[in-house]
């Protein structure tokens, strides 16, 4: 049983990898998962140099006090702040459980499958990185190389627990989203009670972890909640293997007050309408869009001006007035027309001019941006300059930005999946979406610079002023796309339907 | 009549193997062209070419007399369904409908009286089910698209294998609405299919596609299917 059981797994992840690399993707975007991969080693390294070095970190920060006890402090904090990231960024284990299920496999089998598989996750590496060296270095010398065992097994298991109630809470958050905000609500509770010291985690945590030194009984606990938190995955997943649960069908909303759009604005309108619901009922694009709320209170760490690294410059402010109200057009706008590739041949071939197809998109574009600019006003409480700058920055995005990211969006070429989650996705992530957020930020820092050096108004006059010429000239900007969209329609459709 | 769409001198190739090579092909307005040929033979790429999806190698598509790719007036008077790409999977049919009969500048209510007539093609699956097109099994995905390529009364029709994934009853209900168009609005139609049957009872004349080529080219007779069948018999 067991011997045909890996073999099974063997097979199953064969399958995974075939389809990774044999996916039109691959070669594609082979650039993309090598900066990715040394960006992985390259943190992995950190991990490993900061376990290493952790003890004479703890010296000279605490001076006088125990490194173990001070190490074992940060612990509970690890766990809660890994669990967070584990929940916002890590995969779900699925499977493509519909391709197996009509063979004579045990459904249970591929469940074991799909939950095994889901422990190759970076985040169960930054333990090994990080504790290891700690364990061996300073527990082991320190009290016994059993002790430095003991506590390495506690955390490995605690680690490997959390990646499995991260997939569980993440897979109830879509059947019970109430629990799921409940217990967020209890863990920002229970942060916020340490942080105004009403309860103190920090000893909780020394008390707790210190434990794992000398009682080889306690790593009953760490186990206890590994075999807990699989059974309810497994429990959980198994439940929902069955072909009808794996593709639910969801419901048309019943009125929708889009449609007075399209019926006010014609073409560009229904365009518009279209677009909205994309944005809507779409998994990959909703998240998107979601995503740009967290830049927004960027504001509140860089404002307020008490130092950081670039203190109260302006230019840094420039840019910082630039990233928030874009927050919308930088994040949605990067796959500004691959959102549509699914039905693209509907779009070149209906009777819609891609004068008003370029329209619509700049309509939600500079919308996106007022939105943003209107959310960010409250900041002006730190000051008139910032509601200045940021309305200068709105200028330019608008005239300036939203046009150079409506040129780069015809150079897309993949075929985008919008029903797929966004966390670590990276279909149709090319060069072209690197390159952009490059010059959309660091030109109008260019542009405000050397006015600022007469005077700080000048510069963002001369920002608004760019901005505003852009959106003057708009017409011509329009025409120019709308004839390169002409042109590159049949290479972005081929490339589209490719997948 | 006068010809309605013309082909001239088109190819296409792929990696040097050429898909498509035509060069002449003239319809005229009010025929029902019928097209047949085995996989690979090159009907949806001559399709993709009519509708200026892709880009043909050599030659042009005319409909009316302009260029498709530089004059757009076809869009107008062109209904197509190809396949899943011309439609939007998070819409809901109705919604759907309402997006392309806008484009056609047509009310929500005149949307709905076009809608009339398909009630009985739809056989009651498609609309007011509160389903996302995505959601849909084939057959009535295929329903929603021919739909749409009906919608806004279209003076030439375009159709890339229409019967296949349809169920026996849909298939009939199919073929008598699109014989009831020939015959009512003289629909200039050209339609793909790999159903034989089919294709000569709603087509008056047939071509057959072989390797990107047109082998045959006949007007629908009597015999007509017993020769495509004998054709096709390797």
């Amino acid at each position: 049983m067991t011997a045909r059981r890996r073999s099974l797994g063997a097979t199953l992840l064969c399958h995974q990898w075939r389809q990774a690399c044999r996916s039109p993707y691959w070669h594609r975007s082979l650039a993309v998962k090598i900066v990715l991969g040394f960006f992985i080693a390259f943190l992995l390294l950190n991990l490993f140099g900061l376990g290493l070095a952790v003890d004479h970190i703890l010296v000279s920060a605490f001076p006088g006090e125990d490194v173990l006890s001070k190490f074992n402090s940060f612990l509970l904090y690890f766990f809660g702040l890994d669990l967070v990231l584990r929940f916002l960024l890590q995969k779900l284990p699925i499977l493509p459980i519909q391709h197996y299920l009509h063979l004579p496999i045990p459904r249970s089998d591929l469940v074991h499958y799909a939950i095994v598989k889901s422990t190759l996750s970076f985040f169960n590496l930054i333990p090994v990185f990080l504790f290891y060296p700690h364990a061996f270095k300073q527990i082991s010398p320190e009290l016994s190389p059993l002790s430095a065992v003991l506590w390495l097994a506690a955390l490995t298991g605690l680690a490997l627990a959390n990646g499995f109630l991260a997939s569980y809470l993440k897979r109830q958050l879509s059947a019970t989203p109430a629990s799921v905000t409940i217990a967020a609500a209890a863990l920002v509770v229970v942060g916020l009670l340490d942080y105004y010291e009403v309860i103190g985690l920090s000893g909780l945590s020394t008390s707790l972890f210190s434990r794992f030194f000398h009682s080889p009984i306690l790593l009953a606990v760490p186990l206890g909640l590994l075999v807990l938190s699989y059974r309810a995955n497994y429990a959980l997943l198994l439940r929902h293997t069955y072909v009808d649960q794996v593709t639910a069908a969801s419901r048309v909303p019943a009125a929708t007050r889009a449609d007075a759009l399209a019926a006010r604005f014609g073409t560009v309108g229904a365009l518009l309408t279209l677009e909205l619901r994309l944005l809507w009922r779409n998994k990959r694009p909703k998240s998107v869009a979601f995503m740009s709320l967290f830049f927004l209170p960027y504001g509140l760490m860089t404002y307020g001006g008490d130092g950081g690294p670039f203190g109260d410059s302006m230019g840094f402010l420039v840019g910082v007035g630039i990233f928030m109200t874009g927050a919308f057009m930088f994040n949605y706008g990067q796959f500004l027309i691959s959102w549509e590739s699914a039905y693209f041949d509907r779009i070149i071939c209906a009777n819609i001019s891609f004068r008003d197809y370029i329209l619509a998109k700049y309509a939600l574009l500079a919308g996106g941006c007022a939105a943003c600019f209107l959310i960010t006003t409250p900041y002006v409480y730190f000051g008139v300059h910032i509601l200045l700058i940021n309305a200068a920055a709105l200028l330019y995005n608008v005239g300036v930005n939203s046009f150079l990211l409506l040129y780069l969006a015809t150079f897309s070429r993949r075929r985008i999946d919008i029903s797929k989650s966004s966390m670590f996705n990276w279909e149709g992530v090319g060069p072209a979406q690197f390159l952009l957020l490059l010059p959309t930020i660091l030109i109008p820092i260019l542009i405000y610079l050397p006015f600022s050096f007469a005077q700080p108004a000048w510069g963002i006059g001369a920002l608004a002023l760019f901005g505003a010429a852009g959106l003057l000239s708009s017409r011509v900007w329009i025409g120019l796309l709308t004839e390169r969209l002409r042109q590159q329609k049949y290479t972005m459709a081929a490339a589209f339907r490719i997948g | 009549m006068y010809v309605v769409i013309e082909a001239k001198e088109l190819t296409k190739a792929y990696d040097e193997i050429t898909v498509v090579d035509i060069p002449h092909l003239e319809i005229r307005q009010g025929e029902s062209l019928g097209l047949v040929g085995n996989n690979g033979a090159g009907k949806t790429t001559l399709f993709r070419m009519i509708l200026d999806l892709i880009e043909p190698e050599t030659g042009e598509v005319l409909s009316k007399g302009g260029n498709v790719r530089t004059v757009e007036a076809w869009k107008w008077y062109t209904g197509a369904y190809l396949d899943e790409s011309f439609l939007i999977g998070f819409l809901s049919p109705e919604e759907y409908f309402e997006f392309v009969g806008g484009l056609h500048d047509l009310s929500r209510e005149a949307v709905a009286e076009a809608l009339e007539p398909l009630a009985n093609f739809f056989n009651g699956e498609i609309l007011g089910k509160g389903k996302f097109i995505r959601d849909l099994s084939r057959g009535n995905q295929q329903k929603v698209g021919i739909a749409a390529a009906l919608l806004a009364e279209p003076e030439v029709l375009i159709l890339d294998e229409p019967f296949s994934s349809l169920d026996p009853t849909t298939q009939i209900r199919l073929k008598n609405l699109l014989q009831e168009l020939r015959a009512t609005r003289s629909v200039t139609m050209l339609i793909s299919s790999h159903n034989l049957n089919h294709v000569t009872e709603v087509c008056e004349r047939i071509t057959v596609l072989e390797d990107g080529c047109i082998v045959r080219d006949i007007q629908t007779s009597d015999s007509t299917l017993s020769d495509l069948e004998a054709y096709f018999t390797v």
